[in-house]
């Protein structure tokens, strides 16, 4: 095995990762503030991508965070790192093409699993570890995050009285700017710190690096690259589930919602609590949605949502497992036909997904289906009234 | 449940999260209703733009504070 062509494969799938986590999270940012009309989409998600990239650069004390505690460090080889994460990319790419926001950590976490748990078995992987800190969190996250989102709605509701002063929704919608930028910020430094904690895994695995060194220059600049460029590529149908399809928001909703979604990841950061971006910033949608008098949440949207977060780990897992059993103990040619075979299942999701296309120029465009029999209903109701 | 969790952390950060979520939403929804109020009534305008200010100030303070916190970690 040669395992330079073996490590390059690996940061080349870390970095197609780092890309497939930033579009496929800058939902959890922007799409309140690209609902309520706060920012152009493209002018949102190309902020997102800057605010990815700051945050990138800004700690890089996260190395390693993924694997440590969840799977023993021994059983870590390049051709597992490989097939852990081209699980959580499939995993990702499929909740991506369905418009459902899924944690990307979480698919990480399945993906090194599955692959483990092929290569070394199941005493390989911490099964204590897993529930503390990814299925106990992943409960708890959106708990948290809907209770402070409602209570802020309720009470910014009840403050600036946005229903009687509507000049007011301008105001929200500045402040949507700056807790936008905040969770950005926050993700930045969050995501990015993961891949770059996998590819030096890697290194280490690969002899390149010592144990418990830091990632080098150049895997921050790769890692803080690649987050920004599928961030700024913006993934659409995720936005529109996040700023549509799961409730209506008006302005101070997208505000509540994105102050909340700040607060709570920024506590859970300073106090250790590993939580998903993904799902504190859906529960503050659902939180900021119940907490306005009116509005109306779509739970068969937020249970498709729910679905998709329970499926995460063991979907990711099973697929890395599958692609472990090939690539496990083989050289760089099993690693590089299973990486070419990828590349066009990847290549036909992406075309699959654009037989409905949604983009910055449409991803506005979403008719409510209560709101349309409201409409329908309406010139009936005039006639008999 | 609590082999799989600190409570003492969890309780911290449901303290903290709403402190600042609802501390941020209430001081810039008085802003807000501040600076709507100046826009509607111009002869309080003054008095309304200086207390949208400084609640401004203060959340833009405690935003500092917070990412100082998390980033010094």
């Amino acid at each position: 095995m040669h395992d330079a062509t073996l490590l390059f494969i690996v940061v080349i799938t870390a970095l197609t990762f780092d890309f497939t986590n930033g579009f496929h999270d800058t939902a959890n940012a922007m799409a309140t503030s690209i609902a309520t009309g706060a920012l152009k989409p493209k002018a949102a998600v190309a902020l997102s991508a800057v605010l990815n990239l700051a945050g990138a650069f800004l700690s890089v004390k996260v190395a390693a965070t993924i694997a440590s505690g969840i799977v023993a460090s021994t059983a870590i080889t390049l051709p597992i790192v490989f097939a852990g994460l081209l699980g959580a990319i499939v995993w990702n790419l499929l909740t991506w093409s369905l418009g459902l926001p899924s944690s990307s950590s979480h698919a990480l976490i399945g993906g090194v699993i599955g692959a483990t748990m092929v290569s070394a078995g199941t005493s390989a992987v911490h099964g204590h570890s897993i529930v503390a800190k990814v299925v106990v969190p992943a409960v708890l996250s959106p708990i948290i995050a809907g209770l402070v989102a409602l209570l802020a709605t309720k009470l910014a509701y009840r403050v600036a009285q946005p229903d009687e002063r509507p000049k007011s929704h301008r105001y929200f919608r500045y402040g949507q700017l700056a807790s936008a930028s905040l969770v950005s910020l926050a993700h930045g430094t969050n995501d990015a710190q993961k891949t770059m904690g996998v590819i030096t895994l890697a290194l280490i695995a690969d002899h390149r690096l010592g144990a418990k060194a830091d990632p080098p220059a150049w895997v921050i600049i790769a890692c803080a690259v690649a987050i920004a460029a599928g961030t700024y590529l913006g993934g659409w149908r995720v936005i529109r589930t996040m700023g549509h399809r799961l409730t209506h928001i008006e302005p101070p909703q997208g505000f509540t919602a994105q102050t909340a979604a700040a607060a709570v990841l920024l506590t859970a950061t300073q106090g250790g609590l590993p939580l998903s971006t993904t799902h504190i910033t859906s529960g503050a949608v659902l939180g900021s949605g119940a907490g306005r008098a009116g509005s109306k949440i779509r739970w068969r949207v937020a249970g498709s949502m729910v679905v998709a977060w329970v499926l995460t780990l063991p979907a990711a897992a099973l697929v890395a497992a599958g692609i472990g059993l090939v690539v496990d103990g083989g050289g760089s040619v099993q690693v590089i036909i299973v990486a070419a075979i990828a590349c066009l299942a990847l290549l036909g999701v992406w075309r699959w997904s654009h037989r409905n296309p949604v983009t910055a120029e449409n991803v506005n465009d979403y008719s409510d289906p209560d709101l349309a029999l409201r409409e329908l209903a309406r010139p009936v109701q005039q006639k008999v009234g | 449940m609590s082999s799989y969790l600190d409570l003492t952390t969890l309780r911290n950060v449901v303290v903290v999260a709403l402190i600042a979520g609802l501390g941020i939403t209430l001081l810039f929804s008085v802003a807000v209703r501040a600076l709507v109020t100046a826009d509607e009534h111009p002869d309080v305008a003054a008095g309304q733009r200086l207390i949208a200010v400084g609640c401004l100030l203060v959340v833009l303070a405690g935003v500092a504070v917070g990412l100082w916190a998390v980033l010094a970690k």
